[in-house]
């Protein structure tokens, strides 16, 4: 037998290269070149994208709803207000769907276990993975917006700064939730309830159609439990009236804090699934 | 010198179907039982034994996919639970699952983004893939096709691919040759014969092809309802062995022929005969295997009986295997010796 020691030339350090590389992997490779193969379903999500706001736009003039105070609205017109919404409730509940979706259909094509027997870390394949969803969403979020303004007449007063610092802030406190949604999913293997229930009660609760205002009051705390309300408000204060940083301090460290919180839930949560199934031995069961 | 692994009373139960994901499980199953064995560094060590035995999920705690009830088990002196990250960039899987690539990408991209996790790059991955590619028949043209169109032969072979090229110290191949053609099988072999040497990587293997157990393994474990019930090398090198000798001739003819020949062979000692329709097999202890299957080949071919074919070890293993697994059909084959 030889006494050398074995070669280590598969080991290699985590830097910034490897970064940019597991970033294209994930989001190109795995991510845009696998769901772009399903040409009727990208056709179908761009129509899925763009049916509701038409659909709200008619519903709006046919309710009256275009008659409702503008106070009530941060200012805008009813047509800015659900463009925006619309176009942000996408992005989070995709966001917390896509990654559980992922899981799940890792588990089914029998690739979870290759993943998670590379040196790359759960949480690191979590925030890779949690990427796509994230660029598929600002792309769907900005196709609702050029509708809504070259179609729909809303009219954009913009802080791109404030507006950028709370589209980043819905994204990570978001991905808390994702996470929580992916270690469901690795532990249950059903479906994907999480993400349906994030889209019902998202447009329902967080301001997505109608202000928060307008629910009961014994109910309005629900709405303030999810990051989406405080990031609609200031999405909506940076994109229709130019909301300045100060304007919107309030709903953006919200969104900080609901983070610190929901981020290291989500990893530990996902964590403890992840070791379940490797003493269950469930990790590629479906 | 420090084995490259150490497994000490291993033990895994798993639990039985719980009704919901959060109910306590119904049952309990023990699939490994106070397992004890080490492995050298460069060594290849074969795991065998029936269906269900436990070899899967053995690879599977070596590999961290899977955690050990009790016991100890330390990759490289690592303990594959407390130093699980470290251990997973040391090991590299062939599964027996063709399930084990993503259907709407190329081999090529497969690749990319498998070995990209172990941060490999395109140039480097590149670079590392020939000229096994080639070997293995995965030429660019192969790998530039979509997954979802490859056979199960080549799905199989990019996998081996994707764990050679990471070049990682220690190699778990599951069932290696399975699903595939005898001269893809033979390739196999040779990159574990030759590269995997040349590497000294460790290599740990689950067979149930004990020709793969024969010409790969340094060392043979035998498992057995979870339990290690036999370690030990797969061939003992020169001196005494069985030889088997099969023939497509009446026993009586075959028996005359060796009666005949006695005096010629040399050491023949005591033989037996075994009819398998319209066959006959000869077995034997030699004292020198080779000699003596060159001298029966002599006598059988000057007696005009046509032969169908000779084996010196293998057939070794497949008995010893079926003693252990069955003790009905074990003593069969030893009676018929």
């Amino acid at each position: 037998m030889d006494a050398d020691p074995p070669r280590l030339s598969g080991i290699r350090p985590e830097g910034i290269r490897s970064v940019a590389r597991k970033t294209y992997l994930f989001t190109y490779l795995r991510g845009w070149k696998v769901w772009a193969s399903y040409r009727a379903q990208v056709a179908l999500t761009l129509v899925g994208w763009l049916v509701p706001v038409f659909l709200y736009f008619v519903l709006s003039d046919f309710l009256g709803a275009g008659a409702l105070d503008a106070a009530s609205l941060q200012g805008a017109t009813y047509v800015a207000f659900f463009v925006v919404g619309l176009a942000f409730q996408g992005f989070v509940t995709n966001l917390i769907g896509l990654l559980a979706q992922r899981i799940r259909s890792e588990q089914m094509m029998g690739t979870l276990e290759l993943v998670f027997l590379s040196p790359t870390r759960p949480g690191s394949v979590l925030f890779y993975s949690s990427l796509f969803g994230l660029l598929l969403n600002l792309l769907a979020a900005l196709v609702i917006l050029v509708v809504g303004v070259g179609v729909l007449g809303v009219h954009l007063v913009v802080n791109a700064p404030v507006f950028a610092l709370a589209v980043v802030l819905l994204a990570v406190s978001s991905s808390g939730l994702g996470f929580i949604a992916a270690a469901f999913i690795l532990w249950t293997k059903q479906g994907n309830p999480v993400g349906l229930f994030f889209s019902i009660f998202t447009q329902f609760f967080a301001g997505v159609l109608f202000p928060v205002a307008f629910l009961p009051a014994s109910i309005r705390w629900l709405s303030y439990s999810i990051p989406l309300t405080f990031g609609l408000e200031a999405l909506r204060s940076s994109l229709l009236a130019g909301g300045s940083l100060a304007a919107n301090g309030g709903s953006l460290l919200r969104m900080v804090a609901y983070a610190a919180v929901t981020i290291p839930l989500g990893l530990a949560l996902f964590h403890w699934t992840l070791v379940r199934t490797k003493e269950d031995g469930t990790m590629a069961t479906y | 010198m420090e084995p490259a692994i150490s497994v000490r009373d291993l033990t895994k139960r798993f639990p039985g179907e719980r009704p919901q994901p959060w109910s306590p499980p119904r049952s309990e199953s023990i699939a490994l039982d106070r397992v004890s064995f080490d492995v050298a560094p460069g060594e290849v060590l074969s795991l065998i034994g029936p269906n269900g035995a436990g070899k899967t999920t053995l690879l599977k705690i070596l590999t961290t996919l899977l955690r050990p009830t009790a016991g100890s088990v330390r990759v490289l002196g690592h303990d594959v639970v407390a130093d699980e990250a470290w251990v997973r960039a040391r090991v590299a899987l062939v599964t027996n699952s063709e399930r084990s690539f993503y259907y709407r990408l190329t081999g090529w991209e497969n690749l990319r983004f498998f070995c990209g996790l172990y941060n490999l790059g395109r140039a480097e991955l590149a670079e590392r893939i020939h000229p096994m590619a080639d070997d293995l028949g995965l030429t660019p043209a192969v790998l530039a096709r979509s997954y979802r169109a490859y056979s199960t032969g080549t799905q199989r072979k990019l996998q081996f691919l994707r764990a050679f090229v990471l070049d990682t110290p220690l190699l778990f191949l599951d069932e290696p040759t399975s699903s595939l053609d005898p001269v893809s099988s033979e390739e196999i072999r040779r990159i574990v014969q030759t590269e995997c040497r040349r590497r000294r990587q460790t290599v740990v293997l689950s067979a149930n092809n004990l020709v793969d157990v024969e010409r790969l393994a340094d060392r043979v474990a035998f498992i057995h309802h979870g339990r290690l019930e036999m370690i030990g090398r797969a061939a003992d090198g020169p001196g005494p062995g069985p030889v088997r000798v099969t023939l497509r001739a009446a026993p009586e003819r075959v028996d005359a022929a060796l009666r005949a020949g006695r005096s010629t062979v040399g050491a023949l000692g005591e033989w037996a005969l075994e009819a398998r329709a319209g066959l006959t097999v000869v077995r034997l202890v030699a004292e020198n295997p080779e000699a003596t299957a060159t001298a029966l080949l002599d006598l059988f071919g000057r007696q005009h009986l046509a032969i169908d074919q000779i084996d010196l070890r293998p057939f070794v293993l497949e008995e010893e295997f079926l003693r252990r697994v069955d003790p009905i059909l074990g003593e069969a084959e030893e009676g018929g010796l």
